[in-house]
């Protein structure tokens, strides 16, 4: 067995700049690579994630008890890790199926509302049986009938006999038993869309996982929004570590990434206290609600609203991001980060990667490939164009039009299609910036100075997604014009 | 229709970006995050105009386009 290489120190190696430097390249330290290679180096380096995980507080003590019962399983039976992986993210998917606490509410007012008594629970269930079964169904069909349109085209597939099963379900009197059924496994299905696009993407390819495997990986069990961090097991399995060094290295990152996630979380909560509670800065929100009620805060916190809610948002898609990538690391996946290091962004298109990277991912992957591929061939900057508008606009909108869809089972279609006013222009804004930032096509070098090749280029970006956030909504409270006008507001005008 | 390797036009565009040339004919070129996706359009470009490839073909997956080998697949399909 190794051991950790615990000889004295060479002078000046306890500086606080050199742990920094032991600790940021501890990956490629091979004593530590031993270490955690050996049998109790791999449960002491799980202990050490776990409790990096509790320590940020940011996952429930379910979660965080699934989390550690599922990896602390895969390193003890290695051979067995995809079958843990499925049974866990279907437990997973069962227990939680929603993403968004829309769904959830939904459920529990269409079960209290019936008169079977049929409790919350079972409906959920029953629609997770139906869902896992149609997934299950179609990626078998879809293999065995690969020459068939609705096979080549999955997303479209998927997408409209969501969309069928959806306005069935708003048709059918509301309070009735089949559209509570409809309605339950609508919110399943679209909960966990993309998951299944991405299967379905990879029967396509020479990824040797099972149907069921990837059936089964709807909700993995290391959680996050509609957006699936670490995509398939097709994709999982190009980052396999290939042998026992790469999988100690790959946990140590994964350990890395976890302790970097609880550092932003102390800097997030140490700027929610002293901006938010100090100082009295209103939150984004509030701040457009208060206008558009008309007290608003002076134009002075507003602007320090807008730009700290931009850090903030960066704050807290890192953290969870992080969490996320890192217990997939954990299992050996040397899956990206989801968000590196976005303040660096020179572009709008460069920020969305750094920001976001699996929902650029999944807006590339299934709106600008596909549409670039097809559309405007003999014309370069029209076909980025369209394809980037596809992605950027289209793609943007169906995906949260679509997670949202649950308020047309409570509201009038007019009143309901008013909450999605602020994620349309969103989506336009967000494209047109895109497609504007590639046609400048200005393509700087460090040779042009300092501020016109660093600063200039990012205090673009900065600005861009300040302003463009305070349209990021689709709570429906606020209307398109009362942000409008906030913004206006700021430059008081 | 080009005669330069796709291998080189790959290993062209990492070196354009400060990446290391020395690539491995299976390793993931995109999904790593080695090239980002506006170079897979430019490669694109280059595989529709330079090697005849038909990308619009409705059994092509981007997926194909992943490392230097499934590249060098696609070429000499199209050959």
């Amino acid at each position: 067995m190794s051991s950790v290489d615990l000889s004295p120190p060479a002078p000046g190696s306890w500086s606080p700049l050199a742990l920094r430097q032991a600790w940021l390249n501890i990956d490629q330290n091979s004593a530590a690579v031993a270490f955690v290679r050996s049998t109790i180096g791999k449960f002491a380096l799980h202990f050490a994630f776990i409790a990096a995980l509790a320590l940020s507080q940011q996952l429930s003590t379910a979660a965080l008890g699934l989390i550690s019962v599922t990896l602390f399983a895969v390193a003890a039976m290695p051979a067995q890790r995809m079958a843990i992986i499925c049974f866990s993210s279907l437990f997973f998917l069962a227990m939680r199926p929603f993403r968004i606490d829309g769904w959830t509410a939904l459920l529990n007012s269409k079960a209290a509302a019936l008169p079977t008594g049929i409790p919350a629970l079972g409906l959920q269930l029953s629609a997770v049986v139906v869902f896992l079964a149609i997934a299950a169904g179609y990626l078998r069909w879809q293999y065995s009938h690969k020459d068939h349109i609705a096979a080549k085209r999955p997303v479209v597939a998927l997408m409209t006999s969501w969309g069928i099963l959806t306005c069935l379900a708003w048709s059918l009197p509301s309070q009735s038993i089949m559209s509570a059924v409809l309605w339950t496994i609508s919110g399943v299905w679209i909960s966990s869309f993309w998951y299944l696009a991405y299967a379905a993407a990879d029967q396509k390819t020479k990824d040797q996982t099972p149907t069921l495997a990837r059936a089964s990986l709807m909700r993995p069990f290391w959680g996050g929004s509609a957006t699936p961090i670490g995509k398939s097991f097709g994709y999982l399995n190009k980052f396999d570590a290939k042998d026992d060094d790469e999988l100690a290295a790959t946990r140590l990152k994964a350990l890395k990434l976890a302790v970097w996630g609880c550092i932003l979380v102390a800097i997030m909560q140490g700027m929610r206290w002293l901006v938010y509670g100090q100082f009295g800065i209103p939150e984004l929100e509030p701040a457009i609600l208060a206008f558009a009620q008309g007290e608003a805060f002076s134009t002075g916190a507003n602007w320090v609203s807008v730009i700290i809610n931009y850090f903030m948002d960066l704050l807290v898609i890192a953290v969870w991001g992080h969490f996320i990538v890192a217990t997939v690391r954990m299992l050996g996946y040397r899956i990206p980060r989801n968000t590196r290091n976005p303040l660096a962004s020179r572009t709008l298109a460069e920020f969305w990667n750094r920001y976001f990277f699996y929902f650029k991912e999944l807006l590339v992957d299934f709106f600008f490939y596909p549409t670039f591929v097809r559309y405007f061939k003999k014309n370069t900057k029209v076909r980025v164009a369209f394809a980037t508008f596809c992605a950027a606009t289209l793609g943007n909108f169906l995906y949260h039009f679509a997670r949202e869809t649950y308020v047309f089972a409570s509201l009038p279609v007019s009143e309901a299609l008013q909450i999605f006013h602020s994620a349309i222009f969103y989506s336009f804004a967000l494209g047109a910036g895109l497609v504007i930032s590639q046609w400048r096509g200005v393509k700087l070098k460090p040779e042009d100075g300092f501020i016109r090749y660093d600063v200039l280029p990012r205090i673009n970006v900065f600005a861009f997604f300040c302003f463009l956030k305070i349209f990021d909504d689709i709570s429906g409270q606020g209307s398109l014009s009362d942000r409008a006008q906030f913004t206006l507001s700021l430059f008081n005008l | 229709m080009s005669t330069k390797p796709i291998n080189e036009v790959v290993i062209s565009m990492l070196a354009d970006r400060g990446k290391p040339a020395e690539i491995d004919s299976n390793e993931a070129i995109f999904t790593s995050g080695l090239l980002d996706s506006l170079a897979a359009t430019e490669l694109m470009m280059a595989l529709e105009s330079e090697y005849g490839v038909d990308l619009a073909d409705a059994d092509f997956d981007i997926s194909q386009l992943d490392t230097i080998a499934e590249l060098e697949t696609l070429v000499s399909a199209a050959a």
